[in-house]
């Protein structure tokens, strides 16, 4: 079981990543929205204020993901589902996703169920 | 998930005309029952009336996803259908629809409809799509282009 923490830049594109999120089978997640370290240091500490390289970084706000996953498999198709909708993550200002191992979890929603919508 | 799975050559539909949102579940249902695909299309047809009641399911982009679940179906059945002159569906103000994915599953597979509907919804977001299909030429050829199309994305 991983903990996938993902930052996602495109704001515009987290829909499609929910929807395929559904589709691998990873049925809860928890979105929040958030700011890169170059947007605040840029915006909001005088010395960095405008510096390019720093704003060449960032979006005014990105979408941070969590979710609990209970499967190796899933956790790598979520990978590469993030790495197909948003681009390689390698490349600046795109985002960043990684695992920790989880070792206990209360309160996992299951998967989805086949019982009535 | 892959879409494919759950394509017939014998659910394409090239050539569908209608003049509304109701016309069109009409002439679909008509031709699913045709096809043997389904059992009652009166209860489908009013399914898929009932799920267009709470909220439209026009995307906005030309597409355009009826569906819903009806007892009677042994597994999930998904009907395409080509409306070259677009078709005004949902509320005014959105693109005509030209391209619809109509999905039936039985009341017991909610999972899997959940599923095929976010497969379905990604797929219809990939660049060109709609023109690509309803310049298919046969439903075979239509086919082709979505499986390939399927098979492009994780």
């Amino acid at each position: 079981m991983q903990l996938l923490i993902a930052v996602i830049n495109q704001e515009e594109k987290l829909d499609e990543i929910l929807s395929g999120f559904l589709e691998l089978g990873i049925t809860g997640a928890t979105i929040i929205a958030s700011e890169g370290m170059g947007r605040v240091l840029s915006h909001d500490i005088p010395i960095f204020a405008g510096l390019q390289t720093l704003l060449a970084r960032s979006r005014p706000q990105n979408q941070t993901i969590f979710s609990v996953i209970n499967e190796d498999e899933k956790v790598d198709g979520a990978i590469a589902l993030l790495q197909e909708i948003c681009g390689n993550l390698e490349n600046p200002a795109t985002g960043i996703a990684f695992t920790v191992p989880v070792t206990r979890v209360v309160g996992l929603a299951p998967e989805l169920g086949e019982g009535e919508l | 998930m892959r879409l494919r799975e759950y394509l017939r050559p014998e659910l394409i539909v090239l050539d569908l005309e209608a003049r509304n949102g109701a016309e069109v579940i009409q002439t679909l249902v008509r031709r699913m029952a045709e096809r043997e695909a389904v059992a009652d299309p009166a209860a489908i047809e009013k399914a898929l009336l009932a799920r267009e009641a709470v909220h439209t399911t026009a995307m906005g982009n030309g597409v355009a996803v009826p569906h819903a679940t009806v007892a009677g179906l042994d597994g999930p059945v998904v009907m395409v259908a080509v409306a070259r002159d677009g078709v005004r569906y949902g509320p005014a103000g959105l693109e005509p629809v030209r391209l619809f994915f109509v999905l039936l599953s039985p009341p017991d597979r909610a999972g899997l409809h959940i599923k095929l509907l976010a497969r379905i919804a990604r797929l219809v977001r990939h660049p060109g799509l709609v023109e690509r299909l309803e310049g298919a030429a046969s439903p075979d050829a239509l086919l082709r282009d979505l499986e390939r199309i399927d098979a492009q994305h994780v």
